[in-house]
């Protein structure tokens, strides 16, 4: 029986690339349709797909792939922290076909004991039994002689098992031998997953004599490759930037001991925005500290404003005074950017905000109060002669009047009309995984039959027993939509497990055996099989009576546990069900007739429409969170500049360069996401403490010849470190590399343009 | 002295059975090689099938169509209608209720390993028997038999042995003996050679 019905059952598909899930809040902010948290259930979701891996093996003849198919398989299940690796062979572990037969008449959903159902049940043995393949029934017809344990395992499977070659799982052109694993995890452990991945890589290269090729894929495969693309990159791009930024300094100004000094503010930055993360949050997310990194690299600029405007004639600390109420307006209002961010209720970007903040604000009190000593420790001989093209640049500039300002008005106005933004709303796309590595996942999942979890209906309850009975009392309204042709079929948690109740129904419902032994008595007599052919049956009915009913805890390591954990979660006091959909021929339909049962414990989901929502909330939200923001800079602005003159221009300098950035993204065809709006800020603060520093009233040329020095060392240093970060081929981290690298440039551009001259 | 007696002696022992195994040997190549000749065989056939749990003998009958090298069909007329078919990998089931069913051999390797016998015999193809079987050869040219012992365990718990009978080019009997005891036998009737 086991042999002609193979125990295959769907794996359930994850939908977002956990690499990326970090960036999703946990909570929506659209209403849901019921009280259930659609991202909740979303979060729940992915965790449990978390631990489940899809490879494949390739090359060499398929005899070969299948013996190290099987040979695999058997390495990785002496493995604890595999609960289970699947590969066509041996699909139903013993325990699996102990519990199937043991408890089989509890959990049929469609048994008829009648004598007429008996009868019927005889013809077709009888005929399965003289038919070719008789030989392949044999065996269970004495003690299931209507095929519950077949009834019950098509109640379990949803998709058809992939083609099988050496009786193992292959592809269907049969060059691919497939398998499907899954390890103990508690959430989204990349660790966990990492050694995972490890561990059958190590596994397969030990069985591999024949120069086979593995592919694995899966969520965690996703997550464990998104770290270490993400880090091995933003590393490689560190260290060159860091080089080339030391060079230029050393060029810039000619001494070692200044461009030590000046990395000292970065550093303490970097320090102060762990702890202070890390004492608020409790912990710093990885991904939280490599894009900090990158925003808090402009505490670089400080140090070189302050080396810029030395001079000989003067003490360093008057020289430091000079500069350090525009330093400081420009500190304040970058933070106050910031500080934005930190009032999401999303943990990763509320942690990026707090990371910057103190970073930023340590930075400059660092180079105002510790750097004029330091630099005091060894002389330092100050080159105080800029060159001469520096004076040209600082000399550039074009008149703040009404007629330059309406002009680069309305060019930004028609760009923006020509080039309207375009955000982006799928996470994934954001998701550094190679296409190759998303069409392997594809492909697997497609020749693995695995569903696509796009509609869900989720079911609440308060405990797990109770929430399967509530999946039971859907039944009818769910098998009407099959009638209907709104679903083609649907996977529900009790066709796998059905609820104590049920099952205890199910026993009631069970003759007694006299009954059942005239029932079949009769039945024999209209048929050809031998008087007594069927105690085996008799018995197992009567015996079925007294058995205890399945719980969670007597399924546990069999197969039903393990489909049930894709199936049925705990959060805290409430259970959730999650009942996958197949065959969906209109969403929108689908969603209309669910709604209609009018139940607040029933959530339908459709998990692409969530994510994607949850982007554009969570967008939204940053994007008005950035307009408070500006407000406020506006207001310190105004307050702290009282000079209406300089606080147009530098309003000026700043929206420009910030729209300009926008436009040019827009032209390079940039979807914009959350990524690009963080830069934004970054922009914003680089903005402001260009046109801060351009636009201060100076007394002599030569003070204006250094401000520039010092802004074209900041800009070429911001510019190469954002330059290389827009090379990459990480989507994130080319994001924020173009948007900070063209928003720096027109900053810097404008800024030269409009700056004021000095008096004399 | 003695030694070398022995020596002898195994030689010429060695010889003669060779001699008699090279004689069966060429006279199963030359079986195999008239059966795989054959590549149209359309015939009819009735089956005798004694199954314990059942009262008594079941009597079937129908027709066999065999196309090389590897399409075969059986359908059963008698009692009721029953069609089996098989292509390659592909294998089409029509019940007597009229349901019909479509599976992949490869999946289900047992029916796999039932399938390639037949296969294997009409097309004379040893190296495929012997994938699945343990293959002896008895007779001559004329009047042969061929039985198939399966090897993999999980088969043998349900088939014990496989014999095929056979006149020239013609396979006139199958005879399967089933591990639990019940037995069937299949006579065969060529209606039509083809070539």
């Amino acid at each position: 029986m086991f042999i002609i019905v193979g125990g295959w059952l769907a794996i359930t598909k994850t939908t977002i690339s956990s690499d990326m899930q970090q960036f999703l809040p946990a909570k929506s902010k659209s209403a849901p349709i019921s009280n259930i948290d659609p991202l909740k259930v979303l979060n729940i979701i992915n965790q449990a797909n978390s631990g489940l891996f899809l490879f494949a093996i390739e090359g060499g003849t398929d005899k070969q792939r299948a013996t190290a198919s099987i040979q695999l398989r058997k390495k990785l299940l002496k493995d604890e922290k595999f609960v289970f690796v699947n590969n066509g062979k041996g699909t139903l572990a013993k325990k699996d076909r102990n519990i199937l037969n043991q408890y089989r008449y509890l959990l049929t959903e469609n048994a008829d004991y009648s004598e007429n159902s008996l009868v019927k049940a005889l013809q077709v043995r009888y005929q399965e039994l003289t038919s070719p393949l008789g030989a392949f029934f044999k065996s269970s017809i004495n003690s299931d002689p209507t095929a519950e344990v077949r009834a019950i395992l098509k109640q379990w499977q949803l998709g058809k098992e992939p083609t099988k070659l050496h009786s193992v799982w292959f592809s269907n052109n049969k060059d691919t031998a497939l398998l499907v694993a899954g390890i103990k995890i508690n959430g989204a452990d990349i660790n966990a997953q990492q050694r995972a991945v490890d561990i059958i890589k190590d596994n397969f290269s030990a069985i591999n004599n024949n120069g086979l090729k593995l592919a694995i894929s899966g969520t965690g495969v996703f997550a464990v490759q998104a770290r270490t693309k993400i880090k091995s990159e933003s590393q490689r791009i560190s260290v060159i930037a860091s080089i080339a930024v030391m060079l230029l300094m050393l060029f810039a100004f000619r001494s070692v001991w200044l461009v030590f000094l000046a990395a000292i503010p970065l550093l303490c930055a970097i320090i102060s925005g762990v702890i202070v993360t890390q004492v608020i949050f409790g912990s710093i997310q990885g991904i939280t500290l490599a894009f900090g990194l990158t925003l808090i690299g402009v505490a670089l600029d400080y140090p070189v404003h302050i080396f810029s405007h030395i001079v000989k004639s003067e003490n360093i600390k008057t020289s430091i005074n000079n500069i350090w109420p525009t330093m400081r307006l420009g500190v304040i209002t970058t933070s106050l950017g910031f500080l934005a961010l930190t009032q999401t209720n999303f943990n990763g970007l509320a942690q990026l905000g707090v990371f910057a903040v103190a970073g930023l604000l340590t930075a400059a009190v660092v180079s105002r109060f510790v750097l004029a000593d330091l630099i005091l420790l060894r002389p330092v001989r100050i080159k105080e002669v800029v060159p001469a093209w520096v004076g040209w640049i600082s000399q550039v500039s074009i008149s703040f009047n009404v007629i330059n300002v309406s002009l680069f008005t309305s060019v930004a106005g028609a760009l923006i009309f020509m080039y309207p933004v375009n955000w982006e709303s799928d996470l994934t796309k954001l998701s550094p995984i190679s296409a190759e590595q998303v069409t392997l996942d594809t492909r697997l999942r497609k020749q693995l039959n695995a569903d696509d979890l796009v509609n869900v209906l989720i079911v609440r309850a308060s405990s797990s027993n109770a929430v399967l009975k509530k999946s039971e009392q859907l039944a009818a309204s769910l098998e009407k939509m099959v009638n209907d042709k709104t679903i083609a079929g649907y996977r529900a948690p009790h066709h796998l497990l059905p609820s104590i109740e049920t099952q205890k129904l199910r026993q009631q419902n069970l003759p007694n055996s006299d009954i059942l032994n005239q029932r079949v008595n009769k039945a024999i007599q209209e048929s050809n099989f031998r008087p007594g052919s069927f105690s085996a049956y008799i018995k197992d009915v009567e015996e079925s009576k007294t058995l205890a009913p399945l719980d969670r805890e007597k399924i546990q390591g069999t197969i039903l546990d393990r489909q049930l954990a894709s199936m049925l979660f705990r959060q805290k006091d409430e259970w959730f069900a999650v009942i996958r959909f197949i065959g969906v021929s209109e969403s929108a339909v689908l969603e209309q007739q669910l709604n209609k049962l009018g139940d607040d414990d029933l959530a339908y989901i459709n998990i692409k429409q969530v994510s994607q929502s949850a982007v554009d909330d969570f967008r939204n939200e940053a994007l008005k969170l950035i307009a408070i923001g500006l407000l406020v800079i506006f207001i310190t602005l105004i307050v702290s500049l009282r000079d209406s003159q300089r606080l147009m221009r530098v309003c000026f300098i700043v929206s420009m360069a910030l729209v300009f950035d926008i436009i040019w993204l827009n032209i390079l065809d940039q979807a914009l996401s959350l990524f690009h709006l963080i830069s934004l800020l970054l922009v914003l603060g680089l903005g402001l403490d260009y046109s801060l520093f351009y636009t201060r009233s100076v007394d002599t040329k030569s003070v204006r010849e250094r401000t520039a020095y010092g802004m074209l060392v900041c800009f070429g240093s911001t510019a190469l470190v954002f330059g290389m970060l827009a090379t990459s081929s990480i989507p994130v981290l080319n994001a924020i590399g173009l948007t900070v690298f063209i928003g720096v440039s027109f900053n810097y551009i404008l800024a030269t343009f409009f700056s004021t001259k000095s008096i004399t | 002295m003695k030694n070398k007696l022995k020596i002898i002696l195994c030689i010429i022992l060695n010889l003669a059975f060779s001699t008699i195994t090279y004689a069966g040997a060429q006279d199963f190549k030359l079986v195999l090689e008239n059966l795989a000749k054959v590549k149209h065989i359309n015939a009819e056939f009735e089956e005798t099938k004694s199954i314990n749990m059942l009262e008594n003998k079941i009597k079937l009958a129908g027709l066999l169509e065999y196309r090389a090298p590897d399409s075969l069909s059986k359908q059963t007329l008698q009692p009721t209608s029953e069609l089996f078919v098989v292509k390659g990998n592909d294998l089409h089931i029509k019940n007597a209720a009229g349901e019909e069913t479509d599976l992949l051999l490869t999946n289900y390797p047992v029916v796999e390993m039932f399938v390639e016998a037949y296969r294997g015999l009409l097309a004379g193809n040893l190296k495929k028997l012997r994938d699945y079987y343990e293959v002896q050869f008895t007779g001559n040219i004329k009047h042969w038999t061929i039985t198939l012992t399966p090897i993999e365990e999980e088969a043998l718990e349900l088939i014990s042995i496989i014999t095929a009978e056979g006149i020239g080019e013609n396979i006139h009997k199958v005879t399967v003996n089933e591990a639990n005891g019940d037995s069937s036998v299949m006579q065969i009737k060529n209606t039509q050679d083809g070539a």
